[in-house]
């Protein structure tokens, strides 16, 4: 058990909430846990986390800890792998399971062993069962056969084969070329099966941390999301996590300077991005904000300027502006952004004198006007040069909604005041990525904006003409995000406009099996 | 491919020669790549004393550093002020440092940055695009650049522009217009009036970047356009 990724969130998780997370007395039939597990909503969950867990989860929604078992094993490589009849052992559980297919047991004998997974071997121990019966295997010898199809030694296998022959023969339950068959097609589930007491610990597991996800979600996500400076790419799990929170109607916001907290804290209901969560803000610069003897409640939007960011770095400085960790101030971000870059103009001197001042001013043209009075006259033109630039900037100060969507997707791993798609015309939209995902929509018609966050490019294997381009794109709004395809014919049509970044107007359809979305359309806005 | 913003620029100086001469105004426009417009809000324009004027002492109408130069008096007549308030404007302007400066951080805001993007570098920068930026405005940022430290010494040239992308709108318009035979010119002035923009404020430098980044514009509309029209795909493999 990975106690890192999985025991210690819910340590943390089951800290300040009055119920009994311990496993034993879980509520095992809980409709709503199931019901997200089913809609693949496993983001986070122990297990099916990945995108391949969460589609998976969807197509076989499972309702009971033997189905989620089965789930976890069948996510594995092996099953992926092995084909059988054209399709993977993987989805002909998933179409036995969900009747699409016929489900059959080889042998009768084999019923009872094979029922609970549908007629498809995916665990260890089926094997081990199986050859106790048709073989009449001690669990010694059942143990050594287990062995052989973990350890995948073809050596022993052929030891053990030779031993369930021998066995069946005098077992007679099946004949010599029935008990073959059998023993070959346990030899090909070796490839695959899992043990099924891991799997269904991992079952365990990752039903308690749906269970967490479904009943506390913010206090879920709030831990997970301070786990995600652990993985690999850190802003990517961001996205994904806060992602997810907007489907779920949670509010993320941005980091608050006034909070002065490390990492994401849950307060009033939101999720409050940490200080170190912003790019460039490390530990060393939130343990300099600790020296800083200023109270951060009280203190003025001078204050905040001259005497807090002047002594940190100055990234760590602009990026916590460039994210709104000042927004209290209602002062916009570019404006702040150009008063820090105007003070670091000024000498150590002349900070100092606005320091001992800095009760008597209002603004910043007013510090640097007081400046002015106690320079010489060396010093005296670039001092009026500075207030000059203040009271005459070159550029617009105002926030725009690309920049403020930009700089937090860089600094932050996700836009979390805005979107990009927010300033376009989107009178003809008719839904949005929540929206869509909920299946609040009709299937028909489908009218979304969205920005595009990915374009994986592939080429079609089957199909009249195999080798054409056609693509997954994955969309996004400040709503949440989708993940949409598009065929060969509209991809040639359509893909100058799909470059990341780019905002877009798409005419969506919901695939037949209503599992995706079909990208037909696509217009600039 | 990701596509960074163009920032449409232009520089009046005190000179001709871009080796020597100071600019006296910048301006600036973005343009973004994707919708083919000017972006909102993006107008950058300031004013910087020239170098010789932050020098000198005691300048006055009849003693100043340009001498028997014309400069003043063309900017003069641009304008249609006389050179005197010319002059005494320019020793108004803040500080060269200052400005430049100031775009700095306005470039700093239109890097091609978002979510999976590496950090801030010269290759997030915008485009440097403009009318005859190669034989003028780019040695003059070259210039400011490796005096105000942002130079890539590596490659010898200014880091606050994409270090390998750059529009020069005259030969964009030059290549285009090669075979217009009514077209004897291809300075901003006779495009101006060839492509029926209005020539009022010519000359200031917001007014040419504008001018320009329209023109920019409509060209990569049209390259846009033909681009997906034309095959250029195993265009040479028949040949």
């Amino acid at each position: 058990m990975n106690k890192r990724r999985c025991a210690c969130k819910f340590e943390k998780v089951g800290k300040k909430i009055d119920l009994d997370l311990r496993l034993e007395n879980l509520d095992l039939n809980c409709k709503t846990t199931w019901d997200m597990i089913g809609e693949g909503n496993t983001k986070g969950c122990f297990q099916l986390e990945s995108r391949l867990g969460q589609t998976m989860a969807k197509k076989l929604k499972p309702t009971n800890i033997e189905q989620l078992s089965a789930l976890i094993s069948i996510l594995r490589p092996g099953c992926l792998e092995a084909y059988r009849d054209g399709k993977n052992v993987s989805n002909h559980y998933i179409d036995k399971k969900n009747g699409l297919e016929t489900v059959d047991h080889y042998h009768d004998s084999l019923k009872d062993i094979l029922a609970t997974t549908y007629g498809e071997m995916i665990y260890q121990e089926q094997a081990m069962q199986i050859a106790q019966k048709i073989a009449g295997f001690n669990l010694q010898d059942a143990d050594v056969l287990r062995k052989a199809i973990g350890k995948k030694k073809a050596d022993l296998m052929a030891e053990v084969k030779k031993q369930f022959i021998d066995g069946a023969k005098q077992e007679c339950i099946v004949n010599v070329e029935e008990a073959e068959e059998i023993f070959g097609w346990i030899e090909k589930s070796q490839r695959y099966s899992f043990n099924k007491s891991h799997a269904i610990s991992y079952a365990m597991n990752a039903y308690l941390s749906a269970y967490v996800k479904a009943h506390f979600p913010s206090r879920f996500f709030v831990s997970y999301l301070n786990f995600a400076k652990d993985k690999i790419d850190p802003l990517k799990e961001i996205y994904e996590l806060v992602s997810n929170c907007r489907e779920m109607a949670i509010d993320v916001c941005n980091p608050n300077f006034k909070l002065l907290n490390k990492n994401f804290v849950l307060k009033d209901k939101c999720i409050y991005f940490g200080l170190t969560n912003i790019k460039g803000v490390g530990e060393s610069v939130f343990k300099k904000l600790d020296t800083i003897k200023i109270d951060i409640e009280k203190a003025s939007y001078l204050q905040i300027l001259f005497i807090v960011l002047d002594n940190i770095n100055k990234t760590a400085s602009k990026n916590m502006i460039s994210v709104g960790c000042f927004d209290y101030f209602k002062v916009n971000r570019k404006q702040m952004l150009f008063d820090f870059d105007i003070i670091t103009n000024l000498t150590k001197k002349e900070k100092e004198f606005v320091i001992m001042n800095i009760a008597g001013y209002e603004n910043i043209t007013q510090c640097i006007e007081g400046v002015l009075t106690k320079v010489n006259a060396r010093r005296r033109n670039s001092v009026e040069s500075i207030l000059n630039s203040l009271k005459n900037p070159a550029y617009s100060l105002s926030d725009t909604i690309p920049w403020i969507a930009d700089t937090e997707s860089q600094l932050l791993g996700i836009s979390v005041s805005c979107s990009k798609i927010d300033e376009c015309d989107l009178n003809f939209v008719n839904t949005d990525c929540r929206s869509l995902k909920d299946s609040k929509s009709s299937s028909k018609n489908i009218m979304i904006g969205i920005e595009i966050k990915d374009v994986n490019i592939i080429k079609t294997k089957r199909g009249a003409n195999p080798g054409q381009e056609m693509a997954f794109v994955k969309v996004t709004d400040s709503t949440g995000s989708l993940d949409a395809v598009i065929f060969p014919e509209e991809f040639k049509t359509f893909k100058n406009l799909l470059s990341i970044d780019n905002t877009a107007v798409m005419k969506l359809e919901q695939s037949k099996k209503k599992d995706g979305m079909i990208i037909k359309k696509v217009w600039q806005v | 491919m990701n596509k960074n913003k163009i920032c449409v620029f232009d520089f009046e100086t005190d000179g001709v020669n871009p080796n020597e001469c100071s600019p006296v105004q910048l301006a600036a426009v973005m343009v973004d790549p994707y919708r083919l417009e000017i972006i909102k809000d993006s107008e950058f324009n300031i004013n910087l004393k020239p170098e010789k004027l932050e020098k000198a002492k005691g300048v006055t109408i009849d003693n100043h550093p340009y001498g028997d130069s014309d400069i003043l008096d063309w900017h003069g007549k641009v304008r249609g002020v006389d050179k005197a308030q010319i002059l005494d404007e320019w020793l108004q302007y803040p500080e060269q440092k200052h400005s430049w400066q100031q775009f700095i951080g306005y470039l700093e805001n239109y890097h091609l940055v978002g979510s999976g993007k590496s950090k801030k570098s010269k290759f997030t920068a915008p485009i440097a695009c403009g009318y005859n930026i190669n034989r003028f405005d780019m040695k003059i940022v070259d210039r400011l650049s490796e005096k105000y430290d942002n130079f890539d010494i590596k490659e010898k040239n200014s880091s606050i522009f994409h270090p390998r992308d750059r529009i020069d709108l005259m030969y964009v318009v030059g290549l285009w217009l090669m075979y217009v035979p009514e077209i004897k010119s291809i300075s901003l002035d006779s495009i101006r009036s060839y492509m029926g923009i209005n020539s009022d404020n010519a000359h200031d430098a917001l007014k040419d970047v504008t001018d320009c980044a329209n023109i920019l514009i409509r060209f990569l509309k049209l390259h846009k356009n033909l681009s997906q029209r034309i095959q250029f795909k195993n265009c040479f493999k028949d040949e």
